[in-house]
C-alpha cells in the first residue's frame, strides 16, 4: 500500500490529524516550559500520572483518567504550593515527583493495584487513538491557539522578565499557573500519542529548535511549530513508509531535526560573522 | 488626607511588613512635581518594598498613599498609579527568551494599549525610536538584549521607562553592578532626561551616585531621615 493509501483508515487518518494538531499547535508550550526552565516538571507530572493511574485501578476507572486528573491537579496546585512555601517551583516539581511515586508504589504493595496496568499510561498509541482522543486533542490545541494570540504580549512579557511585567500590571504568577496548567494538560495529551518516555520529542525538541532560530518570540513560535510539523509528520510517515514503531520513529526525528536545525543555526552564526 | 496640586506623591503613615515583622513604620513622605529625589540605605532596608507599594503592588497594612492627587484604594487606583509611574528594575536578562531591543522597549508601551498580536502602531514606534535616541542606544535597536553589557541593558531600562509617558519614575539601584565608566555615565543621563522633561523621579540606592539631587534621604528603621 503506498502511503496516501494509509489515510483512508480512519486509524491512520486520526493519527496524522493527532501528528499536525500535536506538531503544529502542542509544541508551542515547550516553549513555555524550556523559558521559565520547568524541564524537570514534566517529570513530576510524569510522576503524578503514574500515581493517578494507581488510584484509578484501585477505584475500578481506567487508568488514563486517572492519569489525566493527576496531571491536571498536579498542573494546578504546583505554581499556588510553590509559591506560599516559597520555593522554586523546579523545586517543588521533585517534592511532587519524589512523593507521588512513593505513594503510587505504596499502592501497588499495600492495595494490590497491578502495576504493569498502572504502567501503560506510560505507553503511548497514536494508532489506538478514539475520536475523543482527537476531539480531546483539538480541544487543547484550540485553548493553546486562542490564548497564544489573544494573550501574547501578556506571555511574552512574562517569558521575558515576570517582575517587569507585574509592574505593568499583569498578574505574573496567575499566568505563570495557567501556563503551567496548559503545559499539564498537554503533556498529557501527548503522552497518549508517543507515550510519557517520549513525549520530548512533541514538546521539547521543536521548542528548543524555534529557540535557536527565533529573534522574537513570535519567530520562535513559527519556527517551533514548523518543526513540530516535520517532526511529527515526517516521523508518522518514515514509520508508516519502512513499518518501524511509531513513538520511537517520531522521536528519532525529533532529534535529527534537532540535530540539523543546531547545524544550521551555527552555519547562520559563522555566515553572519 | 490633603494633597496640594503641587504634589506628585504623598505617603502618610505607612507601614508593612512580612510575616507580622514590620519594616516600612509609619512612614511619612512628600514628592513635588519634577522633584528628585534620592533614597539611601543599605540592602533590605525595604527601599524595594516602598517602590512596590507605590506601584500598587503591595498593599499597605496602615497609612495613606496619594499619587497624582488621587488616593490608592481600590483595585482600579493600583491601576491609575501603575498608568502613572514607570519603574526601572535593575535590569538582567533573566530569562532565555530572544528579544531585540527595540521590541523589550516597545514592551513598556503595554500600559499605553500595546497588547495582544497586535502590530506596534506608528506612534508606538516613534517612541521607542526617541526613548532610544534619548540614551544612545539607537543602533543597537536589532541587537538580541542578552548581547548588551550592564549599563547597556540599564539604559534599555530607562528607555522602557521613557516611552511609557508616565510622569513619575522610580529607579531602583540604577548603577549597581554597574562597571565604573557606567557609574559615571548612567547618572549624567539620567540627570539630564529628568531635567528635560520635568519628571518626578526617586532613585533608591545603597551605594555613593554621582549625581544631583534636589533632596536626599536615608531609609533606617522603617523611616525616612533627612541624609
Amino acid at each position: 500500500m503506498n502511503i496516501i493509501g494509509f489515510f483512508q483508515y480512519p486509524i491512520f487518518l486520526r493519527a496524522l490529524i493527532a501528528c499536525l494538531l500535536a506538531g503544529g499547535i502542542l509544541s508551542l508550550v515547550g516553549i513555555v516550559i524550556v523559558v521559565l526552565n520547568l524541564t524537570t516538571i514534566r517529570f513530576a507530572l510524569m510522576h503524578t500520572a503514574l500515581f493517578g493511574a494507581a488510584v484509578a485501578l484501585l477505584l475500578a476507572f481506567p487508568p488514563i483518567w486517572g492519569a489525566l486528573v493527576a496531571i491536571a491537579a498536579t498542573a494546578w496546585f504546583l505554581g499556588p504550593l510553590s509559591d506560599k512555601l516559597s520555593m522554586d517551583t523546579g523545586l517543588a516539581g521533585a517534592l511532587f515527583m519524589t512523593g507521588s511515586l512513593a505513594l503510587a508504589f505504596f499502592l501497588f504493595y499495600q492495595a494490590g493495584v497491578p502495576a504493569m496496568e498502572a504502567f501503560d499510561v506510560f505507553a503511548g498509541n497514536i494508532l489506538a487513538l478514539t475520536r475523543e482522543d482527537i476531539y480531546s486533542l483539538t480541544i487543547i490545541a484550540f485553548i493553546i491557539a486562542l490564548s497564544f494570540g489573544v494573550y501574547y504580549r501578556e506571555i511574552q512579557l512574562v517569558l521575558y522578565n515576570s517582575e517587569l511585567a507585574e509592574t505593568l500590571g499583569i498578574r505574573s504568577k496567575r499566568s505563570r499557573n495557567i501556563m503551567l496548567l496548559v503545559a499539564g494538560l498537554s503533556l498529557g495529551v501527548a503522552m497518549r500519542i508517543v507515550g510519557a518516555l517520549l513525549v520530548d520529542a512533541i514538546v521539547l525538541l521543536p521548542a528548543l529548535g524555534g529557540l535557536m532560530l527565533g529573534s522574537s518570540l513570535l519567530a520562535v513560535a513559527a519556527y517551533t511549530s514548523l518543526l513540530g510539523l516535520i517532526t511529527t509528520v515526517c516521523g508518522l510517515l518514515l514509520a508508516l513508509g519502512f513499518n518501524w514503531p511509531l513513538g520511537v520513529t517520531i522521536t528519532l526525528t525529533g532529534v535529527g531535526v534537532l540535530f540539523i536545525t543546531t547545524l544550521i543555526n551555527k552555519f547562520l552564526k559563522t555566515y553572519a560573522k | 488626607m490633603v494633597q496640594t496640586k503641587k504634589e506628585a506623591i504623598k505617603v502618610q503613615n505607612l507601614t508593612f511588613g512580612y510575616d507580622q515583622n514590620p519594616l516600612l513604620k509609619t512612614l511619612s513622605l512628600s514628592v513635588e512635581k519634577g522633584e528628585s529625589l534620592a533614597i539611601l540605605g543599605p540592602n533590605g532596608v525595604g527601599k524595594t518594598t516602598f517602590f512596590k507599594l507605590l506601584l500598587g503592588l503591595y498593599l499597605p497594612w496602615s497609612g495613606e498613599i496619594t499619587i497624582l492627587g488621587k488616593a490608592i484604594v481600590s483595585a482600579s487606583d493600583r491601576v491609575f498609579a501603575r498608568e502613572n509611574i514607570a519603574y526601572v528594575p535593575q535590569e538582567r536578562v533573566t530569562g532565555k527568551l530572544p528579544i531585540t531591543v527595540f521590541d523589550a522597549v516597545l514592551l513598556g508601551r503595554y500600559a499605553k494599549g500595546f497588547k495582544g498580536l497586535k502590530k506596534p502602531r506608528q506612534t508606538d514606534r516613534e517612541a521607542v525610536k526617541e526613548a532610544l535616541a534619548a540614551v544612545s542606544l539607537t543602533e543597537y535597536a536589532t541587537r538580541d538584549v542578552s548581547k548588551l553589557s550592564g549599563g547597556q541593558l540599564q539604559r534599555m531600562a530607562l528607555a522602557r521607562a521613557l516611552v511609557r509617558e508616565a510622569p513619575i519614575i522610580l529607579l531602583d539601584e540604577p548603577v549597581a553592578h554597574l562597571d565604573k565608566g557606567g557609574k559615571e555615565e548612567l547618572p549624567y543621563l539620567i540627570q539630564n532626561i529628568q531635567r528635560e522633561k520635568t519628571l518626578t523621579m526617586i532613585t533608591i540606592t545603597h551605594e555613593d551616585i554621582n549625581m544631583e539631587f534636589d533632596r536626599i534621604l536615608r531609609l533606617k528603621d522603617g523611616q525616612l531621615k533627612e541624609a
